[in-house]
């Protein structure tokens, strides 16, 4: 045993101080899961202290580890001999830890990304392997507050992003407006609802990026058949919404069948090969009968939907 | 009596190792070809006793001149040199009629090993030990930095293709590794060179830093593939969104891990590696960097396409190097080629 005063010692020992305190959890353990170090990080946030699971079964200390997954990730790092990383946006933390942060903290857990590195001893085998968590709880809640911070400004901006029409809440709010102005005024307006047939069919054959591309060609041969007054907006996937102010049901007839015919009679050339697709449609004018917007809307559903049962492709009006 | 041997690499770099890795006490005479079409007219023309044959290039590959020489029956032994390590590739040159398989890079005592192994060279025990470095007659040809990365990521590519077809029990088809330069400005263009699909692509990034070598890697995998990849990795416990991030994680983790790893060992560093971050999912390729591209620097990129023999599967492996890496590589030149 050499003198504990010897620079290789006093080396050694900052070393292992350095681990001991270091913002990284640091555990290895034997190929039969049995642990051999558990340094301060892992003591001061899991309460069990490194004497206490010397030699202990993580999974026996810690029931409630991802056994299968942990397994299989530690058994390639093992076999292949070489380094694995998991983050967390694939599995949030490994170990349950508390958020510690009563005052900046927004999470209830501590997000960790894992590094798993093989150890090998004298031989080249691997013999015991390292696990290294790290504590990514301000990135994670950083990328998260973005992610929320994105979905408001999406509802707060009035146009989709996609067609450039309006948006869905921009255009409901147009069209309760487009209500109250018929109570008091009594002016004729007409509702329509359409939506692309077989629409489905078109995601499925040729992906969503094509998808995209044939709403955004709809919609852009909506606007064109559209007046200055008329208001075209993206209610929802393939679903779309216009209000006609001004228009009776007649009127509203000759605009529906010029938008239908024209979306019929157009290819869309796209880099996957010419797509047609057609429309079917549902105009209601507005009547003394619904009482709020929403009742309307469904009046204009409903006649989408008898365009649909009458076999697609062409407009069915409600009349006053 | 000397013995014809003929070196067949695309390489510059390999035909100088394979040459350096000849005992040296030896009395030979040597032949170069850079690809499988000049090496059988060689071969054709009675001129070669003993073949060392690459498997990966670009102009008629090493399958193919075995085929050859088999079927036409002709007179002459092949050793296949390779950096595709997977165990598929050593039983199929075999049946192929190679008497054996070396991997690359060329260690002198294997490949001396091998010749005493199969009656081609007697080493002469009056012979003094001191074996100078180089053939009597050099090879007529220099090395240039792009054709050295090329060979050290060829030889890395085969470790990372044996971990892969190993885990998966598949068989990796190994292309040869293909190096431009590129500017920052256009990362875009260059992953939309890479994708071959009108497809959407998912993107794992990691850096990598050490003894003056820097870079990022980038794993390209096509949205179609990454179903497939599910499967064959037989992973069904998790839900499906999660689920691809721990593909893209996995698949870079070995594929990141065993190049690079590849590269710091016939370097001679050791290269520390970042956290993997994903740079982008289901998107569109030219999409997946856009806000990345804003500084202007030159760039070097070794380009890999892994496809899976029998599967669906496009995984594009992307190193670039920085500016001043490449100015310190080049500087080390001399000495990692000599």
């Amino acid at each position: 045993m050499a003198d504990d005063n010897t620079p290789e010692n006093s080396g050694y020992h900052a070393l292992a101080t350095l681990l001991e305190s270091i913002e990284v959890g640091l555990v290895v353990i034997d190929l039969d899961y049995r642990v051999k170090v558990w340094n301060g990080f892992m003591e001061n946030h899991s309460g069990m202290t490194a004497n206490r699971i010397q030699n202990q079964s993580l999974f026996e200390a810690f029931p409630d580890l991802p056994k299968t997954w942990l397994t299989r990730k530690v058994q390639s790092v093992v076999t292949l001999n070489t380094r694995t990383f998991t983050s967390w946006e694939q599995r949030p933390y490994l170990f349950r830890f508390r958020n510690t942060r009563p005052v900046t903290g927004t999470e209830e857990f501590m997000f960790q990304n894992l590094t798993i590195s093989p150890l090998t001893g004298t031989g080249g085998q691997v013999e015991q392997v390292c696990l290294m968590i790290y504590d990514v709880t301000d990135v994670a809640s950083g990328r998260r507050a973005l992610e929320h911070a994105n979905e408001q400004l999406e509802r707060l901006s009035s146009t989709d992003r996609l067609t450039g029409l309006l948006n869905r809440g921009t255009w409901e709010n147009l069209l309760d407006a487009e209500f109250e102005r018929y109570r008091r005024y009594g002016h004729n307006t007409v509702l329509v609802m359409f939506d692309i047939d077989h629409f489905k069919q078109v995601n499925d054959t040729y992906g969503h990026l094509i998808g995209d591309e044939v709403i955004r060609e709809v919609a852009r041969i909506t606007r064109e058949a559209l007046r200055q007054a008329d208001r075209p907006g993206r209610y929802g996937g393939e679903e779309f919404g216009i209000i006609l102010p001004e228009t009776d049901i007649d009127g509203a007839l000759v605009i529906c069948e010029r938008i239908r015919e024209t979306l019929a009679t157009t290819v869309i050339h796209t880099d996957d090969g010419d797509i047609r697709c057609t429309v079917s449609m549902g105009l209601v004018q507005l009547t003394d009968e619904p009482e709020n917007y929403m009742q309307w809307l469904q009046q204009a559903d409903d006649a989408l939907y008898q365009a649909k049962e009458g076999g697609r492709n062409r407009s069915v009006a409600i009349r006053p | 009596m000397k013995t014809r041997i003929l070196i067949c690499d695309d390489s510059a770099m390999a035909r100088k190792q394979m040459a350096r890795a000849l005992p040296q006490d030896w009395k030979t005479e040597l032949l170069y070809a850079e690809n499988g079409r000049q090496a059988l007219e060689h071969v054709r023309a009675g001129k070669v006793d003993l073949l060392l044959l690459d498997l990966n290039m670009p102009d008629m590959d090493g399958y193919t001149v075995l085929e050859r020489i088999l079927r036409e029956d002709l007179p002459v032994m092949t050793l296949v040199v390779s950096g595709d390590i997977q165990p598929q590739a050593c039983q199929r040159v075999k049946s192929l009629g190679a008497i054996d398989f070396v991997r690359k890079p060329v260690e002198r005592g294997v490949l001396a090993e091998l010749l005493e192994q199969f009656g081609l060279y007697q080493p002469d025990p009056d012979s003094p030990q001191p074996r100078s470095a180089w053939p009597e007659v050099p090879p007529p040809f220099s090395v240039g930095l792009s054709d050295y990365l090329q060979e050290v990521s060829n030889v890395a590519m085969g470790q990372a293709a044996d971990l892969l077809a190993r885990l998966l029990d598949v068989f990796v088809k190994l292309p040869v590794p293909r190096i431009t330069t590129v500017y920052r400005t256009e990362l875009s263009m260059v992953l939309k060179s890479a994708a071959e699909h009108q497809d959407t692509y998912s993107a794992v990034c990691q850096g990598f830093t050490g003894a003056g070598l820097a870079g990022e890697a980038l794993l390209l995998f096509s949205d179609s593939s990454i179903q497939d990849m599910i499967s064959l990795l037989g992973y069904d416990e998790v839900e499906s969104d999660s689920l691809e991030i721990e593909v893209l994680m996995d698949m870079s983790s070995i594929l990141f891990g065993a190049f690079l790893r590849g590269v710091g060992e016939q370097m001679d560093i050791h290269l520390g590696l970042g956290q993997p971050m994903v740079l982008g999912r289901h998107r569109r390729v030219d999409h997946l960097v856009e806000y990345h591209n804003q500084r202007q620097e030159k760039l070097m990129c070794v380009e890999i396409p892994y496809r899976l023999e029998g599967y669906d599967i496009q995984c594009d492996l992307l190193v670039f190097l920085t500016e001043e890496s490449i100015r310190q590589l080049e500087l080390k030149l001399p000495y990692l080629t000599e």
